[in-house]
């Protein structure tokens, strides 16, 4: 039989990915909120038959009606207009069971353009389980185009789709009817065909009731949040006083083991005084993500979208720039991958610009080496952690750091016309635990692997740096003051000065623009080569820097992480997202600016306090 | 002595890992670069196979497939529905 070529299209959210992934064996990410495809992927698979299958997966669309550049890539490869691309000899498109009152005006558009399809009607398992009935022939009937039932999540589940696709049924051309509104007729199949429960519609009411309130969802918002960050210090605890126990236990039998040389030095000063005080961080990332996770899982984050859109608006930012936003918190890198679901350039300029700011997974090491190192570990009003408090106003003023330079931005604006947020709300659904399981893996996962790859990577270079030239002979002075690092430290230190940081913070912001949290391995790795007990640096580097620096300092330096653009790979991405080394300038220009003025008055302001 | 050769070579490899893998991260251009032209004269010296092996690879796209690789987030297989 001859190959085919299929395009996968469909509304974000749909399990377009999932379907890609099923087929062909590949693995991308899928989420439950709209907009995480934002660009084409293609794969190959092989019938049973022996067929060779190209799958294209497509940029989820609401409208062929094209405004975005992924919806405008939709358009033209289904008709076969995109230069240097094949066009499908079947589009596939792929419905959500669940929600076919917005997913059918879609599957209607494409059957306007009279091309050979199918609809996929996926999620029929999680259809089923709530109750919703749906009569696949009628709608076929009332459709006029085949219709394949799959549940994408699983292998089975698209067995059906598999068998029509390795058939000789020739693809369908459906008829098409230029008359009608879409609505109309979405309204007519679905009467037709499907019978929807009261119980789900009731619940996710009630919930919405409660949830979206114009009063009561922001303070909802805000104490969901609270109690995230309250959870990250407070139950973590355990399991970092075990992970810093074991780091100990490690740096004395290799101290007491190793004879003296430049193995023991690079083990002791570079992995075990550097990468084991950043490891330890490793329980607080797990817990950060289990609750987003679950409220990920749940159906709550678009509707947190949905309660922040005002706000945003008034910040003169688009509702599209959420999604992107939040991605921002676990990393700027697909945060500022995913603004190409903006439309307007304007917008996703500002999004762009402003997606640093937002409290990246990378700052946590840093925040809570210095919240535990600073902030009392004592509670307010009774059950109030105060050093959670205080994780909770660094993401709060990233968040208003943000807003703040895009209302700026947006004050320079000519066009001040503003894009309503077109979004679905998924029905709420109890969390999957081994969902979340395999979540929490894979977060655990990437931290492991940004420890063994750029943090490990950087923090050796930063040891070779800080050993080499070695001490001359008669000198007096810690041997890292003849080092290249510490040349370089005391070169920086009058620039820094003013804002509080020492030698040895200079020479750790040197790697940490590789990545943020290599700031604290390459401050474990310089306090350890100074001389510091080994077993001490890499067990408690937060108990070193407390006694040696000042309240100031170390909040001039929180003030330095919320704005300093500490990471050239975001810096990488913009430019490759903006083809524009101005935007670069400006984007690296602005947070520096902000980065120091803020760090300067904290600085100033703090040391006069006390 | 013999420990100290031993450890110097340990070393010495570690850090020229490293030294290669943050080239590759930091300044990607210029280390495909110099992967092509290290190609190219293995190529000429007849040691073609050497050269096949350190010529770059391409990549594929964006997302993971672009060489960032900084966070991993394109490739996470995440949370079926």
């Amino acid at each position: 039989m001859d190959a085919l070529t299929i395009a996968l299209v469909g509304n974000p959210n749909c399990g377009k990915t999932a379907l890609f992934n099923q087929l062909t064996g590949a693995r991308q990410k899928v989420a439950n909120y709209a907009g995480v495809t934002v660009e084409r992927k293609e794969g190959v698979f092989h019938a049973p038959s022996g067929r060779k299958v190209q799958v294209l997966d497509l940029p989820g669309t609401y409208s062929l009606e094209a405004m975005g550049p992924d919806e405008i890539i939709t358009r033209d490869i289904c008709l076969g207009r995109r230069p240097g691309e094949t066009m499908p000899d079947l589009i596939v498109c792929v419905a959500d069971a669940t929600n076919l009152r917005l997913h059918l005006r879609f599957v209607l558009e494409v059957k306007r353009l009279g091309r050979p399809m199918i609809l996929a009607l996926n999620m029929m398992d999680a259809a089923k389980k709530r109750g919703i009935w749906i009569d696949t022939a009628r709608m076929e009937a009332e459709l006029g185009v085949k219709i394949i039932e799959t549940i994408a999540v699983k292998a089975e589940g698209t067995a059906a789709l598999v068998a029509h696709l390795d058939s000789n049924i020739a693809p369908h051309v459906p008829e098409v009817k230029e008359s009608g509104d879409l609505h109309t007729d979405v309204r007519r199949i679905l009467d037709a065909s499907v019978v929807m429960p009261q119980r789900t519609s009731l619940i996710d009411d009630r919930l919405d009731g409660i949830l979206l309130n114009p009063f009561l969802g922001i303070p909802i918002l805000v104490a969901i949040m609270f109690v995230v960050f309250q959870a990250v210090f407070t139950w973590a605890a355990p399991a970092q006083d075990f992970i810093e126990a074991s780091m100990t236990w490690l740096g004395v039998f290799v101290t007491q083991t190793l004879p003296d040389g430049l193995l023991k030095s690079f083990i002791a000063d570079a992995l075990i005084g550097g990468l084991g005080s950043v490891i330890v961080f490793l329980p607080q990332i797990i817990i950060l993500f289990f609750f987003i996770l679950i409220l990920e899982e749940s159906g709550y984050l678009p509707r947190a979208a949905f309660l922040l859109d005002h706000l945003m608006s008034k910040a003169g930012l688009t509702g599209r720039s959420f999604i992107p936003l939040l991605s921002s918190h676990a990393c700027a890198i697909p945060g500022i991958m995913a603004t190409r679901s903006i439309h307007d350039v304007r917008d996703r300029i500002t999004t762009i610009l402003i997606a640093p700011l937002m409290t990246c997974s990378a700052r946590i090491p840093v925040y809570t080496l210095l919240i535990a190192a600073f902030v009392p570990e004592r509670s307010v009003w009774g059950f109030v952690s105060l050093q959670g408090l205080v994780l909770f106003g660094m993401y709060i003023i990233g968040i208003a750091g943000g807003l703040t330079v895009s209302l700026v931005m947006s004050a320079f604006r000519h066009d001040k016309s503003e894009h309503p947020l077109i979004m679905e709300l998924p029905s709420y659904r109890m969390p999957h635990a081994k969902n979340l399981a395999i979540g929490l893996g894979e977060r655990a996962m990437i931290f492991m692997r940004r420890i063994t790859g750029i943090i490990f990577t950087a923090n050796t270079l930063l040891w070779v740096t800080t050993t080499f030239p070695g001490k001359p002979e008669g000198a007096t002075g810690p041997a890292i003051d003849y080092s290249l690092a510490g040349m370089i430290g005391h070169l920086m230190e009058p620039i820094f000065a003013p804002i509080g940081f020492n030698w040895q913070i200079c020479v750790a912001l040197i790697p940490g623009l590789a990545a943020r949290e290599v700031a604290v391995s390459a401050m474990g790795t310089v306090y350890a080569v100074s001389g510091s007990d080994d077993a001490a640096v890499a067990d408690q580097l937060g108990h070193l820097i407390s006694s040696q620096w000042s309240l100031a300092t170390a909040l001039s330096l929180m003030a330095w992480y919320v704005f300093a653009p500490q990471c050239l790979s975001t810096l990488a991405v913009i430019r490759r997202e903006t083809n524009s080394w101005k935007m670069v300038g400006i984007t690296a220009g602005y947070l520096f600016t902000l980065a120091y003025i803020f760090a300067f008055l904290t600085y100033q302001i703090v040391s006069r306090l006390s | 002595m013999m420990y100290a050769v031993i450890q110097a070579v340990i070393i010495t490899a570690i850090v020229s890992f490293c030294a290669v893998q943050m080239l590759r991260k930091m300044l990607p251009k210029l280390s495909h670069d110099l992967q092509v032209k290290g190609a190219q004269a293995l190529n000429r010296a007849g040691l073609t196979s050497m050269a096949q092996k350190l010529e770059p690879i391409v990549a594929k796209g964006d997302g993971c497939g672009s060489g960032c690789g900084s966070c991993k987030g394109c490739a996470l297989s995440e949370l079926k529905r």
